[in-house]
């Protein structure tokens, strides 16, 4: 499983590696440098000591005295100093005795510098070498303006043999002094070492700390889910605390506080529905049972049976609207009714759905009015417009008074399609016709009417309306008119008018 | 004795109103608020079967406001409302027994027979007087251990000069009491009843237990 303390840990950890290495070879580069240049200081100082030291006997005789001083300290039998003379030729002048059968290497450097040159010599290991031109007066032993350092200007082209400068009373020769750096390579070997040594300890201890300081950064998070853990079903209105909660997770503690209220309000309107469903299916379910148990209390005649019968199959059928329509409201609800939005005509639906109660109507003698009638197509899905229209009309048909008047109006405006249904015989009082949206709600009227409602029709309407971006409202009017408004927005809408 | 029930779902009403009846019960029938606050303030009502959800009047309005009355009726709360909280709300508010759909007709009768007990103070389901015992469960009258044979109606009557013994009971009161809004009385009919009661109770054994009081109506005693 992906783990993001560990992941912290191993990329810092790497991190810190590699800027570690980085850091120790550079200051590795850096100290051998420093102490190259120093040992080359080092024999530069001792050049110009093996200058002053030279024994020169005319023409080639060369004879540097070691003895005479050991102030550079060119006698430690561990770190002896190598000398070598060239004449312009390539000739070996001179040959100091710890060279024995070895011989330095013979370059000619620039004029007025000095080469300097690292070597193995066998037997011995390492050395530093370093070349420069000597210049010897005719008088003998007197060395020429620089020979302090052992330099001199030298030839132009000092692989040039007939252009080497022959100053009058003045010869050129090639100096090679060098030494072993072994001190030098003993010390930067200890560095290298000591860095890796201390390095290794420093990404080794700063592994750790990583780890401790990682799990301490998620100890807020460790917080969180404790306190997620602990909020049960029935603790959905408890919070997580934002106050020691740091900025990074702030986002993610207000996405789950706002993700548990959604979740509270979605238990409340399950419990309320549930609370409803019960309370709706009680009173029915006891209206059997009692109808039940006095038919069976003594003998009875078999018309009171037969009344019976038909009293609990009555009952039976408003339960089962109930159900009906509660099972319509929730596959509503949860996105069930998925056909695709298709053109359908809102006329010709309305026209068809009212000629189910045609013969109610008739029996009742309730008249039917339009007082404005478009031919009005609509994008939908058409089954979602069907569920709005049948239970639009239901409820006009259930609640006018008999020989009332049902009026539909339909229209179809620029930005929307307007249609309103208004029944007579309405007892719901302007203060009431809130309600009428609520879930089981039902007016005085209807439940004294003793007819199979479930109070969720309307519930339907405005839950499918708001589904297709409409609204649905209502009014009562004057006279006992109850109106219901439909408006579908013109996107959903068009028209097709002859 | 009358009971009136306020039910707004006619079919669970009449079924309520018809089991009472064939108890001998005198019984009205209220669909709402408006008409169950008439039938109490016409008087004679001995217990109200109440449902909460009500039109025009809602029943924790009815039951408030017939609390305040001095011959308060025992009010059995018949709801589907069944949480903690609208149960104690009802009792709170004055309701004597509350009952949640779906219920038992039988645990219904027994419930208004213990409302009725409570409200003449009776006690126990038997009651004697001298060597006259009378079970108000099971609506059975003895004479020294000899049952007495009584219709519905004389029980009825009987049964409500015995749960106010010692009390002077018009013959008004005795109308209300045991008749319900639909019946059609004469003028002597209660008198009959009474002359009925007395016949066999006496020929029983039973010494005289209802007096006459002239022009005020009728006492149950063993002394007259």
């Amino acid at each position: 499983m992906k783990s993001i303390r560990r992941d912290v840990t191993l990329h810092c950890t790497l991190a810190i590696t590699i800027v570690l290495l980085f850091l120790g070879l550079g200051l590795y580069i850096i100290i051998r440098h420093v102490l190259r240049k120093q040992f080359d200081h080092g024999l530069l100082a001792r050049l110009s000591s093996v200058v002053s030291n030279i024994d020169f006997d005319p023409p080639d005789h060369f004879h540097v005295e070691f003895d005479a001083s050991n102030t550079l300290g060119w006698k430690v039998p561990s770190h002896p100093l190598y000398v070598q003379v060239w004449n312009t030729d390539g000739k070996v002048v001179f040959r100091s005795q710890s060279l024995a059968g070895f011989s330095l290497l013979f370059i000619r450097p620039q004029p007025g510098k000095i080469f300097f040159n690292s070597l193995q010599i066998p037997q011995t290991g390492h050395f530093r070498e370093a070349i420069t031109w000597l210049q010897i007066g005719q008088e003998g032993d007197s060395l020429g303006e620089d020979h302090r350092l052992g330099l001199s200007g030298g030839p132009k082209n000092p692989n040039d043999r007939k252009q080497q400068p022959k100053p009058q009373g003045r010869e050129m020769y090639l100096l090679a002094l060098a030494r072993p750096m072994k001190r030098v390579d003993n010390a930067l070997a200890t560095l290298a070492v000591a860095l890796i040594v201390s390095c290794s300890c420093a990404v080794a201890g700063a592994a750790g700390l990583l780890v401790m300081m990682v799990s301490f950064g998620f100890k807020p998070i460790r917080k969180i889910a404790a306190r997620i853990e602990s909020i049960g079903v029935t603790d959905l209105g408890d919070r997580l605390p934002t106050d020691y909660i740091p900025m990074e997770i702030q986002p993610v503690v207000q996405r789950l506080n706002a993700l548990l209220a959604r979740v509270q309000n979605a238990f409340l309107r399950e419990k309320e529905l549930t609370a409803d469903m019960a309370h709706e299916l009680r009173t029915p379910l006891a209206g059997i049972r009692a109808t039940l148990e006095l038919a069976r209390n003594r003998p009875r005649s078999s018309d009171e049976y037969r009344q019976t019968l038909n009293k609990t199959l009555a009952l039976a059928i408003q339960i089962q609207n109930i159900v009906g329509n509660l099972l319509t409201l929730a596959r509503a609800e949860s996105g069930q009714f998925t056909s695709e939005p298709s053109a359908s005509r809102l006329d010709q639906l309305l026209e068809r759905n009212l000629a189910e109660f045609s013969e109610s109507l008739t029996a009742r003698r309730v008249k039917l009015e339009q007082t404005a009638w478009s031919v009005v197509t609509i994008v939908a899905p058409p089954e979602l417009i069907v569920l709005v229209i049948r239970n639009v009309l239901d409820n006009a048909v259930s609640y006018v008074n008999d020989g009332g008047t049902i009026r539909f109006s339909l229209l179809c405006r620029e930005d929307a399609v307007r249609l309103e249904v208004a029944n007579t015989g309405s007892r719901i009082s302007s203060a009431h016709a809130v309600h009428v949206f609520e879930r089981f709600w039902r007016g005085d009227a209807a439940r004294t009417s003793g007819q199979h409602h479930s109070g969720l029709g309307l519930s339907i309407v405005k839950y499918v309306m708001e589904q297709l971006r409409g609204t649905a409202t209502v009014e009562t009017q004057f006279n006992g008119w109850f109106v219901i408004r439909l408006v579908f927005p013109a996107t959903d809408a068009g028209s097709l008018g002859p | 004795m009358r009971i009136l029930v306020v039910e707004d779902f006619k079919p669970l009403r009449e079924s309520i109103a018809q089991t009472l009846r064939e108890e001998s019960y005198a019984v009205d029938e209220a669909g709402d608020g408006r008409v169950a606050l008439w039938h109490i303030q016409n008087g004679g009502v001995d217990v109200v079967v109440l449902d909460l959800m009500l039109p025009e009047v809602d029943g924790l309005q009815v039951l408030q406001s017939l609390v305040r009355r001095k011959d308060r009726p025992t009010v059995l709360i018949l709801t589907a409302k069944d949480t903690l909280e609208d149960r104690i709300r009802c009792l709170d508010a004055g309701a004597d027994d509350y009952l949640i759909k779906p219920f038992s007709l039988a645990e219904l009768l027994a419930r208004v027979r213990a409302l009725i007990r409570r409200r003449y103070n009776a006690g126990s389901n038997l009651v004697t007087v001298g060597n006259l015992t009378v079970d108000l469960n099971a609506r059975r009258v003895f004479c020294d251990k000899n049952e007495i044979a009584l219709s519905a109606r004389e029980y009825a009557i009987l049964e409500y000069l015995l749960l106010r013994r010692g009390q002077i009971v018009s013959r008004t009161q005795i109308w209300e009491h045991i008749y319900d809004e639909n019946a059609t009385l004469e003028s002597n009919v209660v008198d009959v009843y009474i002359g009925l009661i007395r016949k066999k109770l006496e020929s029983a054994g039973s010494s005289r237990l209802i007096h006459t009081r002239r022009g005020q109506g009728y006492l149950f005693s063993r002394c007259s």
